[in-house]
Order: C-alpha cells, then structure tokens, then sequence
C-alpha cells in the first residue's frame, strides 16, 4: 500500500513525531525550559553596566545572542540526512517533502517562544517604568523573527547539503552578515557587490526594526524586507534543491 | 493470486569509476517465496538489495519489478526494507514510531492495532517502550513489524541475524516464515547458512560481483546436503 506524503495524516505524524523530538531529544524539555527562562535577564540593570547606551539595548544584545542559541537547539538538526530516513523513504514518502514541512513546524514553535520572549521584555519594560509602545515590542517581534529565520534558513541548507557542522557555519555566517560594511569597503570593486548578493541581510533586519519602532513610512521598510525575503527564499529553493537529490544512506 | 517477479538483465553498478565494480552484469529472475541471498563479504548483496531499494541506479543494465523500475515500485507500491544496522529515530516509543506508519499507510483506523503485522509479531510487552532503549533482538522485531506494515509485496532484509543471539534467532525466523504469504518474496542476504537453510525456498549466490548460481532448496540439499556445504563447495573449492 503506497504512503502519501501530502495526506492530512502525514501531516499529523511529522507534528507529532515533532512534538516528541522537541520534548525528548533536541532541544528536550531541560534545554526548553532554559530557553524559555532565559528572557527574564532582561530584567537585569543593563544601565548600570556602563556598556549598553540603555536597558534595551543591553536586552536586544541578550536577545540577539539568546536568537543563535535557539537555532543552534531548534534547527541543527534541520534537512540533516539520517540514517533513519530509510524508513520514510522504502514507504514511499519523499524526503524533501518530509524536511521542509518539519522545517516549518520547528520554525513555528521557535515564534511561539521568540513570542515568548519578548513579552516578557515588554513585561520588564513596565517593570522598569518604561513600558515599550506597541510598535516598539512589534519591531523588536519582527527583528527577532527576520534574525531567526535567516539562522534556520542557513542551517536548512548546511543540513540539506549532507553537513553536521551546520551550528559552526551558521555562527560564521552571522559573523560576516554583521560585518559586511566592513568587507565590501575592503574587496575590489568588483566583488563588493558579490559579497553583498551573497551575505546574509541581518543589518537589513536591523534597519527594518528602527523603521518599525520609528514608526516611519512603509516605503522605507520595503527594500530591507524585500531583501531579507528575496535572500530566505534563495536559501529555501537551494536547500529544497539538494533535498530533491538526497537518498538515504542505512547504516 | 499476484504474479510477483524481478527481473535484473544484465545489471552494473559501480561506486565510483575508481573502484571495481560491486555487481557485474548480473541476471536473474526470482518471483514470490523467500530467497536467500549469499556470498562472501563483499560480493555485493548488499548493493543488490539497494538497487531493488531504489537507493542506487544500475550503471547498465535494467532492473524491473513487475514491469515497474524501482523507484517507481517504491512509490506507488511501497516496499519493506530492514537494514544491515537497526536505525530508529530513537526518542519516539514503539508505539508511536509504529502508528505513524499506520496513519502513513492510509490505515482505516490510526489504531496500530488494525495492523495484522501488529499482531504477529507479539510486541504488546515493549509498546510503551523508547526505541533507543530496545535491544538488539527487539530492536529486529519491531524493524520486521514496520517493514511488513501496510502488506508491501516486496520484503528486503539486510544481514538481519547479525547480532542476534539463539532465542532472537529462532524468533526471527518464526517471524519470517509467518510473513511468507501468495505474491511477495522476501528477499534476505545473510551469513548464516544454517537459518537460511531452515527458511529459504530458493537461493541466490554473488561472489565478486556476479550471479554465480540461482538454486531451488530442493536443488541444494539433493546436491549437497545442506547450503553450508554447497556453498563451501561452490565458492570455497570452486567446484560450481
């Protein structure tokens, strides 16, 4: 009898098989409870360090860093060949399939705590006396999940492309993200534009959070949330297209 | 009943164009029953079993199933396929690792009990059970379970017995000749000449890389004796 990958039933399965993942193995509940726990240093006296301009600055930084750790928990596993994929596969399942949609839901769940988190920072905001405004808690929601999403994009395709180093490659990537004003004003002419095709847009996503919280005009905001999407999308269609070559390798 | 029948003609395949080829031309026809596949370590069983799997395409040669290629066998038809290690995704329990295969299966009920496979392989004891904390003879229970699972014509099992010892063994085989059934060959590649002997309606022997026979059991021991000792005549004194 043939296994149907797009069946309401096949569905069911990867969120369940997901839910038991998320509880038992990666990130497993201790690792879960950590990261959701781990917003509340936000209610630490950031001011008082002397290293942050204010206690939001020194939250976002927090939050930022606390972003590579959810990916490396939640999307290290991501696309990653698995010996156990031969299950799926002589059931007739396809494989590509089968990544992309657990790369969702992981995704999803990994919203619900960047949710999560920053309620809890508009909670320390109110706290501290200084309650964040709507768009400002919005434009740090948007920040955190553009940031996110790029991390997982990254991990998609390291997965996808048979490697397990996939958390030391994303961590690289971030690093050269950040820095690209640096290495474009560094290469030649004509590869500064290279590099900036090809490194990931987390400035954009910078950008587009001051555009939020300034509460400035959607054209603004276009181009950096155009090139973030542009860039996730790309990430997405090459991590599908090396799934779509990928056969199982049983032990 | 189905007609069930496989037909490699003239079937190649190397890993890569540095290393000698792992099968070479091979023919050979099986159709239903269980058949033992044999041969040295290296012979290239296991790249067989892959091929049929559809993990691998032939380098020359064709290889159909019921008419179909492989690929497309699998995927409209299903298949079962244990591999020479056991591999599960380890944090799920038996029960919920052999569900989903129920609901994957298009099952009436997403009752794993609906599963005739279920019932004969007597796993009610480790259905709550993780998966990482079987052993290895429990382990192959519940890997015949979820290769049987949805009915599949086409059984394929690599070096299932390594490991086990003579209880799982002997469970195992009760295991195999109650999956046999009308249509549906079992194909198991295997060490152990002496299980194979008590199960394998017909035999296939490789040996570096090529079909070297395709016997009925009734051939074997009306030669020989026993496969063990057809075999240490055919391969090891090359009297083929």
């Amino acid at each position: 009898m043939k296994a149907e990958t797009n069946s309401p039933g096949a569905f069911l399965t990867i969120v369940r098989w997901e839910r038991h993942r998320w509880m038992r193995a990666a990130p497993g509940r201790i690792a879960l409870g950590l990261l959701l726990i781990y917003p509340g240093a936000v209610f630490l006296p950031f001011e008082k360090a002397g290293v942050f301009s204010g206690w939001l600055e020194g939250s976002s930084v927090l939050l930022a860093i606390g972003i590579l750790v959810l990916a490396g928990q939640t999307g290290k596993d991501a696309a990653r060949p698995s010996p156990e994929d031969i299950w799926l596969f002589q059931k007739g399942l396809s494989l590509p399939d089968w990544a992309i949609t657990r790369w969702v839901i992981d995704t999803l769940l990994s919203f619900l705590i960047l949710l999560w988190w920053v309620i809890v920072l508009v909670a320390a905001s109110y706290f501290r006396g200084e309650p964040l405004s709507l768009l400002g808690a919005a434009s740090v929601l948007v920040w955190l999940t553009l940031m996110f999403s790029l991390c997982a994009g990254i991990l998609f395709v390291v997965g996808a492309a048979g490697s397990d180093r996939g958390v030391d490659f994303m961590l690289l990537v971030v690093l050269l993200g950040f820095t690209e004003p640096l290495i474009t004003r560094w290469l030649p002419g004509a590869l500064a534009p290279i590099a900036d095709l090809l490194l990931p847009p987390f400035l954009e996503t910078v950008r587009l959070r001051s555009v939020i919280a300034l509460g400035e005009s959607i054209r603004i905001a276009l181009p950096p949330a155009f090139e973030i999407a542009a860039y996730l999308t790309a990430l997405l269609a090459i991590g599908a297209a090396l799934l779509s070559r990928r056969r199982p390798q049983p032990r | 009943m189905t007609a069930f029948e496989v037909v490699l003609d003239g079937v190649t395949h190397r890993y890569s164009r540095s290393r000698a080829p792992a099968l070479v031309e091979a023919d050979l026809e099986l159709g239903a029953g269980v058949v033992g596949l044999v041969g040295p370590n290296g012979a290239g069983k296991t790249t067989l079993l892959k091929l049929l799997l559809g993990l691998l395409e032939p380098e020359r040669g064709t290889i159909r199933i019921c008419g179909m290629l492989p690929a497309a066998f699998r995927r409209t038809r299903g298949l079962g396929f244990i591999p020479e290690r056991p591999s599960f995704p380890e944090y799920l329990t038996v029960a919920e690792f052999l569900e989903a295969f129920a609901v994957l299966q298009g099952s009436a009920s997403p009752m794993i009990g609906a599963d005739p496979a279920i019932g004969r392989m007597k796993l009610g004891e480790l259905m709550d059970f993780r998966l990482g904390a079987l052993s290895l003879g429990q382990k192959r229970r519940v890997e015949v379970t979820a290769a049987l699972m949805g009915d599949p014509d086409l059984v394929l099992l690599d070096e299932p017995t390594n490991g086990l010892d003579p209880f799982a063994l002997a469970q195992f085989r009760a295991l195999i000749l109650e999956a046999r059934r009308p249509g549906r060959l079992i194909l198991v590649s295997s060490h152990h000449l002496d299980e194979l002997d008590r199960i394998a309606e017909r035999v296939v022997l490789l040996n570096e890389g090529r079909v070297q026979g395709n016997w009925s059991a009734e051939e074997v021991h009306s030669s020989s004796g026993s496969f063990h000792e057809h075999f240490t005549r055919t391969v090891v004194l090359n009297e083929g």
